[in-house]
């Protein structure tokens, strides 16, 4: 059952097993030493220092467990591990406990028994396995965990006792709502699936992790739900994902660009968000949510167009009200590309569309203006971009006093200057406005950006020129695909099942359906009778 | 499973079809109708609709006998090698005629009333390269323009119409059938030609998801076109009256200019902006038909390079009428030439049945 295309020109053309082999081998630095381990505590520790004993933050305890004296060390990364887990629960019982045993026993721990003995009763932590290879412990410990080498075993014991300090969970500022959860995702990836697992407490609900990185490693966790996400998607994810050989993954973003499917485009095909509610409630559409450790936001794939428009906080309010709000989503992207455009446009080849009396008033306020009103429409929505590119940057509060210095006083000042018209300060603003409506950011500032391409047509060809570059639009919109899913749907083509959560959002009991966009196996959410 | 990527859905061939009919005819039709048969317009105009919808019919069911194949392939099968080769090439030759007369009539229309002192030439290839662009996507992107904007188009011409029925005068109505059945049967041949457009029928079904939905999609799409054509010349009769309709050359945005929305002084370029894009839909429509009947004649699989031939000559087709004498001599080449191939479909379909060379289970 192949019901997703898939696309191969798109994809990374690499062969797969090339990339997988190149994965495993060794970067250059570790070529130089033997990676087999040993049962001496002293050449294993050589081994780990031949990689890191440079590095600061290394901790290298070693120490003599019981009375027989059987040599021990730990390793840990200062600052990754919690000192007070590795103090109290893994040396005080290795050292003191053991004793105690020993006394209360009347016997030696002998040498041979000792690896089984430390598993068994003298660690008192949860998270322990053994691990009998050198580049797995390095990079577990790497990861924040302890690793514990004893004399006589070729094995280690990689011990979990990771604690860093890390952003606490906060409101998630690029998605706010006003009735709705305000907790978002943190850095951290066992916080975030941890978030998404207090929602949804189904045991088909998978977190698979893979290390993309050469150098970073970085850990990438996919989420889906067994029995709702199609398989063919889930293994063109997983194709994806292994597909990437890049030597550091800085963020979701960075991997969005790396598995997305086209890149000549300014329009996103796969969205992030922060917010866990709105990855889980995906999930349950079918998608599949990817993590990536270090980065805040959670990757949804597939992605439509619609869902740009889609906020958590749609589902929170009656529909009646969400389906006005909705649309004037859809009001206001329209109004962010074309306003200047069809200003422009009208202003200089059909003055005759607009009322006389209207066009009357706009020829008055022009007249000072030396400029064509392409150059003063220009102009106007560079400096607005500017302002908000500086805003973005600043911290809030100077961000304010940009806001108010470019708001009011560029605003005012240009137009008694006479370098503008006031007209074209209320079209800028309200396009700035407009495009702040969308709920995506990166799809807000997608087709912020459209509009200058919209401009240049507009003062060539007039409205024609705007039709035009509004049909090219349409026509890479609806070629594009993301993950093999067209990304206009459902509009084109059009799923009637799923024009009911579109520009009108159908009241909660009438959505039984899960909607068809990610291609579903279980298609029934809501049983009625 | 519902699985709408496999194929056409029958929303989109109905989008298709109704967006190729009404393209560029939704300009003249009031125009055609009253010139042959003056207020009896609006009776010809319906039974053209009906006479239209049987003829699509055919069309379906002619190619219903073959679901996996284009005209092209199985015109040869039922006319022969020799007279089935020249059938496709009247069809190549048609289809680019088509979108010659297409695509010049849009500049004509765009430089009277949109951009007065742009040339012809700078409209035209604006035009043509967003066509080349978007036929290299194929069907499938073809089908998804035309369901994108089947609604919006649709919409602009409703609110024409809706915003004019209050200054309709009922008096003007009262010649109908005055003069007895004759104009109606002399009107009805021109009328039947501004229904053109569902040719492409011809090709659609191979591309079908569900072909069993073919003929009431098909027959679908053919209903909106009749309801737009028959209420415009309803309202021109009406509201113009049917001797000066008859000598006006755009009857229709003279109606768009007569509304009077407050925020909009002169509602005819709003709805040029909107006719553009059903005129967009019926040009991808015809060059994506020559560029495929073209490649299948030459049996290659791959029309997308054909594009990039058909383009310019259609554009040196559609520049070189000088005058309006000349503009309509290449009207009546494709009018005959599109009455020729929906009228085929009869014997066709006649042809097919008798030598059973079709047949569901053998195609």
């Amino acid at each position: 059952m192949r019901i997703i295309k898939r696309d191969r020109k798109s994809k990374n053309p690499k062969n797969y097993e090339i990339i997988k082999e190149r994965r495993n081998s060794h970067l250059p630095s570790e070529k130089q030493v033997n990676t087999d381990l040993s049962d001496k505590v002293e050449e294993n520790l050589k081994k780990f220092c031949a990689f890191l004993k440079e590095s600061s933050d290394m901790v290298f305890r070693k120490f003599k467990l019981g009375n027989n004296g059987i040599k021990c060390a730990l390793l840990f990364v200062d600052g990754l591990v919690d000192k007070t887990v590795v103090n109290e629960n893994i040396l005080k019982p290795l050292m003191s406990g053991v004793i105690e045993f020993e006394i209360k026993e009347e016997r030696k721990v002998q040498p041979e028994e000792a690896y089984e003995f430390v598993l068994n009763h003298a660690v008192y932590v949860g998270e322990m396995m053994e691990v009998d290879n050198l580049d797995e412990a390095m990079l577990r410990l790497l990861s924040g965990e302890v690793v514990l080498i004893i004399d006589g075993f070729r094995k280690l014991l990689v011990i979990g006792a990771r604690g860093w300090s890390m952003r606490s969970i906060s409101d998630p500022e690029t998605e706010g709502v006003i009735r709705g959860a305000k907790e978002g995702f943190t850095e951290t990836l066992r916080v975030n699936t941890a978030l998404l697992r207090r929602k949804c407490r189904d045991p088909n609900m998978v977190i698979k992790t893979i290390r993309l990185g050469r150098r970073s490693k970085t850990d990438i966790a996919y989420i889906y739900i067994k029995g709702i996400t199609n398989p063919v998607l889930l293994k063109e994810v997983e194709e994806r994902l292994q597909s990437v050989d890049i030597d550091q993954i800085i963020s979701s973003g960075h991997l969005e660009q790396l598995i997305q499917d086209n890149t000549m485009t300014p329009i996103p095909q796969i969205q992030a968000t922060e917010r866990p509610d709105k990855a889980i409630s995906n999930l349950m559409e079918g998608r599949i949510i990817i993590l990536v450790d270090n980065s805040p936001f959670a990757l949804i794939i597939p992605t439509t167009f619609t869902q740009f428009f889609q906020s958590p906080e749609d589902y929170n309010e009656r529909w009646i009200v969400t389906s006005f709000i909705r649309s004037l989503r859809w009001v206001a992207s329209f109004l962010a590309v074309f306003t200047p455009a069809v200003y422009v446009a009208v202003l200089t080849y059909h003055p005759g569309l607009i009322p006389t009396r209207l066009a009357l008033s706009i020829a008055a306020t022009r007249e000072g203006v030396p400029f064509p009103s392409i150059i003063e429409a220009f102009l106007m929505e560079i400096t607005i971009e500017l302002l908000r590119e500086s805003g973005a940057r600043l911290p809030t509060s100077i961000g304010q006093t940009i806001g108010i210095v470019g708001g009011i006083i560029i605003g005012d000042a240009a137009v008694n200057a006479g370098l503008t018209s006031p007209i074209m300060v209320i079209i800028v603003s309200l396009t700035a406005i407009a495009s702040f409506v969308i709920p995506t950011y990166s799809a807000a500032i997608a087709l912020r950006t459209m509009r200058f391409p919209f401009m240049i047509l507009a003062a060539v060809l007039g409205l024609y020129g705007v039709i035009i570059g509004f049909i090219l639009i349409n026509i890479h919109l609806v070629s594009i695909k993301s993950f093999g899913i067209d990304f206009m749907t459902p509009q084109a083509p059009t799923l009637f099942q799923d024009l009911k959560d579109f520009v009108i959002r159908a009241p909660a009991r009438k959505m039984r359906k899960r909607p068809l966009q990610a291609y579903p196996i279980d298609m029934i959410r809501m049983d009625m009778d | 499973m519902h699985i709408p990527h496999k194929g056409l859905t029958g929303f989109q061939v109905c989008a298709i079809v109704t967006l190729s009919v009404i393209g560029i005819s939704v300009m003249f039709i009031p125009q055609r109708a009253t010139h042959s048969s003056g207020v009896d317009g609006v009776l010809v105009t319906f039974i053209a609709g009906i006479l239209s919808i049987v003829l699509a019919g055919m069309i379906i069911l002619v190619s219903n006998q073959f679901p996996n194949k284009t005209i092209i392939e199985y015109s040869r099968q039922i006319l022969g090698k020799h007279l089935g080769f020249m059938y496709d090439a009247i069809f190549v030759v048609y289809t680019l005629l088509a979108s010659s007369y297409v695509l010049r009539g849009f500049a004509d229309v765009i430089k009277i009333v949109l951009l007065p002192r742009t040339p012809l030439e700078v409209i035209m290839i604006s035009m043509l390269l967003l066509i080349l662009y978007c036929v290299q996507g194929g069907i499938a992107v073809i089908a998804r323009i035309c369901e994108l904007f089947i609604i919006p188009i649709l919409l602009v011409i409703f609110f024409t119409m809706f915003f004019n029925i209050s200054e309709v005068e009922l008096y003007r109505y009262r010649d109908t059938l005055s003069n007895g059945f004759d104009p109606i049967l002399k009107g009805v041949t021109s009328v039947t030609i501004s229904y053109l457009g569902y040719e492409i029928l011809f090709f659609l079904i191979p591309f079908m998801y569900n072909k069993k939905k073919a003929l009431i999609s098909g027959l679908a799409g053919m209903i909106s076109p009749i309801i737009v054509y028959t209420g415009l010349v309803f309202l021109s009769i009406g509201i113009i009256g049917a001797l000066p309709t008859s000598e006006l050359i755009y009857p229709t945005i003279h109606l768009a200019r007569q509304i009077g929305v407050q925020f909009i002084e002169r509602f005819d370029i709003f709805f040029i902006v909107f006719w553009i894009l059903a005129v967009f839909t019926n040009l991808i429509v015809y060059i994506y038909m020559a560029a495929i009947s073209l490649t299948r004649i030459l049996h290659l699989r791959n029309y997308k390079p054909f594009i990039s031939i058909l383009i310019p000559v259609c554009y040196i087709i559609a520049i070189l009428p000088q005058n309006v004498v000349q503009i309509n001599l290449l009207a009546d080449m494709v009018n005959y030439g599109g009455i020729f191939i929906v009228l085929s479909s009869v014997p066709l379909l006649a042809l097919a049945l008798l030598r059973k060379k079709g047949g569901r289970g053998s195609a």
